[in-house]
C-alpha cells in the first residue's frame, strides 16, 4: 500500500470518527439545550450546528495530516487494519453523500431560478444591490444564489405591497443575503447528519427573526413587515421555495405567528455588542497554546492514529 | 404491500352502521356484542351488531376467535389502525367524487375546509396588525 494512499485513509478514518463523535455529541447537547433555544441568537445555532464539520475538518488538517506527514516513516509495506478501513470507508461516505447532497440542492435551485423568466432589473435608491422583477404565479420576495446573492421579487408581489411594505421586506431579505445565510444551508446540506434537523430548524428560525430585526428601524417599520408578511404568506408558502433560497414568506404557522406577534410588540432593542474582540482573544490564545504545545501535541496524535492505522 | 391491498377501493363498500362499528373497534383492541353494546355508543339490537360483525368478518375486515368464557365471539381489527383510516378516507372521498356532477366541487371544499385554520390565524394576525397601525397613527406615528 503505497505511503500517500495509507495517509488518506487515516485522513479520511480520522475525520469520519471525529465528525461523528461530535456529531453524536452535538446532538445529545441539543436535547438539554432546546428549551433554551429561543433565547439564543442565530449565529451562536449555527456555530453549534457547524461545530462538528468546522472541527472535525480543523483537526485533520492541522493536527492528523502534518502528524502524518512528519513522524510516518515512509513504509511501502505497510498495510491498513480493519478498523482503519472501516472508518475511511465511513468518511468517504461521508464526504460523498455530502457532496452529492450539496449538488442536489445546488441544481435545484438553478432549475427553480430557470423556471422564473426575468423581466425586468433594477437598483436600489440607498444600496448596491439590485432586485430582479420575475414572473411567477405567486407574490415571492426571496433571496437566490450563494456567492453573489440576487435579490428576487414577483412581480405579483410589486402590485400586492405598497411601498412601505416594499421597503421593508427588501431590507429583510438584504440582511440575509448580508449574514450569506445561503452559503451556511449549502455548509448544513454538506454536513447532514439524523438527529441535528431540529437544531437545523430552530436556527433557521432564528435566521429569520434576525433578518427580521435587520429589517425594522421603529415600529412603523415593525407594522409595515408584519403587514408585507401576511400579504406574501397568505398568498404563497415558502415550501414552493427551493431549499438554497431564503424566502420572506414563514414555513409554518406557528413561525408566522411568532413573527408577527414579535413584530407588533417591537420595541427598541440595542444590538449586543459583538464580541469580536473576546473572540479574537480566544482564538489567538488557542493558536498561542497550539504553537507552543505543536510538536509534542503531533507526536500524540500521531501515536493515536498508529491505533487506527494498524 | 399486502396489508394495504387488502382496504383497496375493490373492497365491498361499507355501510354507516358496519363504519360505525368498525371506528368502535378501532378504538379498542377487541371486543365481543356485548362488549361494544355496553360502550353505549350503539343503539341496535344485539343481532342486529352479531349480524353486522359477522357480515364484516366474512368480508374480511375483522378477525374473531371463540371467546370460551363467554360463548361469543371477539372481533379485533383486521389492519392497522392507521391503514384503516386511510382507507376510510379514501372510500369516502371516492365515493363523494363519484356521485358529485362536477368531482372539482367537492374537492375545493375539501380544500376550504383544510386551510380553513391557515386563513382564520391570517385574519387573526390580519386584525392585531391593523389594530396596531391604528393605534400607531392616534399616536402620530405614520
Amino acid at each position: 500500500m503505497t505511503y500517500l494512499f495509507r495517509g488518506a485513509l487515516l485522513w479520511l478514518g480520522s475525520f469520519f470518527l471525529i465528525y461523528v463523535t461530535l456529531s453524536m455529541v452535538v446532538a445529545v447537547a441539543w436535547q438539554f439545550l432546546r428549551s433554551k433555544a429561543a433565547s439564543w441568537d442565530a449565529s451562536s445555532l449555527y456555530r453549534l450546528r457547524a461545530l462538528p464539520l468546522m472541527a472535525a475538518g480543523a483537526i485533520v488538517i492541522f493536527l492528523v495530516i502534518p502528524s502524518f506527514l512528519r513522524l510516518e516513516e515512509y513504509q511501502g509495506e505497510e498495510t491498513v487494519g480493519r478498523l482503519g478501513l472501516g472508518l475511511a470507508f465511513g468518511g468517504i461516505v461521508v464526504v460523498v453523500f455530502g457532496a452529492i447532497s450539496a449538488l442536489l440542492a445546488l441544481r435545484k435551485a438553478r432549475r427553480f431560478l430557470a423556471s422564473c423568466p426575468e423581466t425586468r432589473t433594477w437598483r436600489l435608491d440607498n444600496s448596491d444591490a439590485s432586485v430582479v422583477e420575475i414572473a411567477t404565479a405567486n407574490p415571492m420576495f426571496l433571496v437566490a444564489g450563494i456567492y453573489r446573492p440576487k435579490l428576487l421579487i414577483s412581480e405579483q408581489a410589486v402590485r400586492l405591497l405598497d411601498p412601505c411594505e416594499m421597503q421593508a421586506a427588501i431590507r429583510h431579505e438584504l440582511a440575509h443575503a448580508s449574514s450569506h445565510d445561503n452559503f451556511k444551508k449549502l455548509a448544513l446540506r454538506v454536513s447532514r447528519f439524523p438527529f441535528l434537523s431540529g437544531l437545523e430548524r430552530s436556527w433557521m428560525q432564528a435566521a429569520e427573526l434576525a433578518a427580521d430585526d435587520a429589517a425594522v428601524t421603529d415600529e412603523s417599520s415593525a407594522i409595515d413587515l408584519a403587514s408585507a408578511l401576511l400579504k406574501v404568506a397568505s398568498r404563497t408558502s415558502a415550501r414552493e421555495m427551493p431549499e438554497l433560497a431564503t424566502s420572506l414568506g414563514p414555513h409554518t404557522e406557528q413561525e408566522l405567528r411568532t413573527r408577527i406577534e414579535r413584530l407588533i410588540s417591537w420595541e427598541y432593542r440595542p444590538a449586543s455588542a459583538p464580541r469580536r474582540r473576546l473572540w479574537a482573544l480566544f482564538i489567538l490564545t488557542g493558536l498561542g497554546a497550539l504553537a507552543v504545545s505543536y510538536g509534542p501535541l503531533l507526536r500524540q496524535v500521531h501515536e493515536l492514529s498508529e491505533l487506527l492505522i494498524r | 404491500m399486502g396489508s394495504i391491498k387488502t382496504w383497496d377501493s375493490k373492497q365491498p363498500q361499507l355501510g354507516p352502521f358496519e363504519t360505525h362499528l368498525l371506528a368502535l373497534l378501532c378504538q379498542r383492541k377487541d371486543a365481543t356484542v356485548r362488549e361494544l353494546l355496553q360502550s353505549g355508543k350503539i343503539e341496535a339490537a344485539y343481532t342486529t351488531v352479531m349480524t353486522t360483525l359477522d357480515r364484516l368478518y366474512k368480508k374480511g375486515f375483522l378477525d374473531r376467535d371463540a371467546d370460551v368464557q363467554r360463548q361469543a365471539f371477539r372481533y379485533r381489527l383486521k389492519q392497522d389502525k392507521r391503514i384503516f383510516y386511510r382507507a376510510m378516507l379514501g372510500a369516502n372521498l371516492n365515493c363523494l367524487l363519484q356521485s358529485a356532477a362536477n368531482p372539482s366541487l367537492p374537492l375545493s371544499y375539501l380544500v376550504d375546509a383544510v386551510t380553513e385554520h391557515d386563513s382564520a390565524l391570517l385574519d387573526e394576525l390580519r386584525r392585531a396588525v391593523n389594530h396596531k397601525r391604528q393605534e400607531l397613527r392616534r399616536r402620530g406615528k405614520p
